[in-house]
């Protein structure tokens, strides 16, 4: 997750579980949630984005266990 | 009378279910909302995905995602019929508080406005603002 500082999290109000390609940045290739020491985002988005990909993946929106290692 | 709030509800209909019966599934919702007291804003079907993960075998689901108004214990009836039919596969409902609706509004204000200019520019070559 390098160069992202140019991205404006700060401004981010509510995290959408439907926007499955923006949490899609936040998972690892497992399909594990990244910790905040990776992300580098603010903890209220970072709490934002847990509960929207945990939203998504109960939808079956996001993988809970990526395919290829299952 | 029983407070009604704001509510987004997405549910997730079995991929192998026919058309007809989808459509009355989604007849179904709207109107045990809309015979209760409810108010139905915005209906939007996206069509059958691929599902993340197999559900009972299935590989696919059809997706709604509704927005409306309702009383409170409407909800709770709500999901005990979701729960009870087997086709629907999944299903999330969610009260919206002030910054959902704000999301929402803005949501739906950039689409008004993508619409506007896809109009507009009909004619020229599209390039997109980002």
């Amino acid at each position: 997750m390098a160069n992202q500082e140019d991205v404006d999290y700060e401004h981010i109000e509510y995290v959408d579980y439907k926007d499955t390609e923006f949490l899609e940045q936040f998972i690892n290739n497992q399909g594990k949630i990244l910790p905040r020491r990776v992300t580098d985002v603010p903890a209220r988005v970072q709490r934002q984005i847990t509960t929207a990909i945990k939203r998504a993946r109960h939808l079956a929106l996001l993988p809970y266990v990526q395919e290829s290692i299952r | 009378m029983a407070n009604t709030y704001q509510y987004e509800l997405t549910y997730v209909i079995s991929g192998v279910v026919q058309q007809n019966q989808v459509d009355d599934i989604v007849r179904k919702v709207n109107h045990l909302i809309e015979d209760n007291g409810g108010d139905v804003i915005e209906v939007d079907e996206w069509g059958n995905q691929r599902l993340a993960y197999e559900i009972d075998r299935k590989r696919s689901g059809y997706y709604v995602n509704m927005y409306f108004k309702a009383p409170g214990p409407l909800i709770q009836r709500l999901e005990r019929e979701l729960e009870i039919n087997d086709d629907v596969l999944r299903y999330l409902t969610l009260r919206m508080d002030a910054k959902m609706k704000r999301h929402y509004k803005k949501r739906k204000r950039r689409e008004a406005q993508q619409q506007e200019e896809d109009e507009a520019g009909e004619s020229e070559s599209s390039e997109d603002d980002e």
